[in-house]
């Protein structure tokens, strides 16, 4: 709907793989979202907040940069 | 699908059979009164309480990217509102224009038609977001 001036992924599918296999309902109640929430952020259809990002980044014990990149 | 999907299709829904109500009232009945509309007005208000409720859709319960996708569509929403006002402002201006003012039931009929595009907008663009994606930028 909304054109973004800059494309911005994420690695958060990967990440979560390499945490256990982690499912997106649990990485959802880690971070207080729903799982259409974390399904939309994978999909690359929803930007977060800085807040949600940095929690994304504590969960996943890495730095806001491992998980996000502009492109 | 989330709590508020559910109350935007219902929302949706009820819109366009209350537009359909105001398309049919009129031939049924000749002429439409003003206490017709406010009726009709006030029904449709219910009809959104209760929609509401049933739901159980609540603000502070939702998440960040409800949210968002919630005050994205009530801005795409507040234009279409503002879109419609004027659109029929100037038919009735073009219609009455000879008699210097418009008919009471007509300022009404603008006033709910206004109101019914607000909602109808609001919740087909929370359906669409959700669909398509609700980027903050």
């Amino acid at each position: 709907m909304f054109k973004p001036e800059h494309k911005i992924s994420n690695n958060i599918r990967k990440l979560r793989f390499e945490a256990g296999e982690m499912t997106q309902e649990q990485l959802a109640e880690k971070v207080g979202v729903t799982r259409q929430t974390i399904i939309a952020l994978e999909a690359g259809k929803y930007l977060p907040s800085l807040y949600l990002a940095l929690k994304l980044a504590r969960v996943f014990e890495t730095k806001v940069e491992d998980v996000f990149n502009v492109d | 699908m989330s709590v508020q999907q559910k109350e935007a299709l219902y929302t949706l829904f009820c819109s366009i059979v209350y537009f359909i109500v105001l398309l049919f009232v009129p031939c049924l009945f000749t002429a439409i009164s003003s206490e017709a509309v406010l009726l009709i007005f006030l029904m449709f208000i219910l009809s959104l309480w209760l929609i509401r409720k049933s739901s159980g859709c609540k603000y502070r319960e939702m998440d960040e990217m409800d949210r968002t996708i919630r005050l994205q569509s009530a801005i795409i929403a507040t234009h279409a509102f503002g879109l419609t006002v004027a659109l029929y402002a100037i038919v009735l201006y073009l219609l009455h224009r000879g008699q210097g003012f418009a008919p009471v039931h007509q300022v009404l009929l603008l006033a709910l038609h206004s109101w019914l595009s607000l909602y109808a907008f609001w919740s087909a663009s929370i359906l669409i977001l959700y669909k398509k994606g609700a980027l903050n930028v």
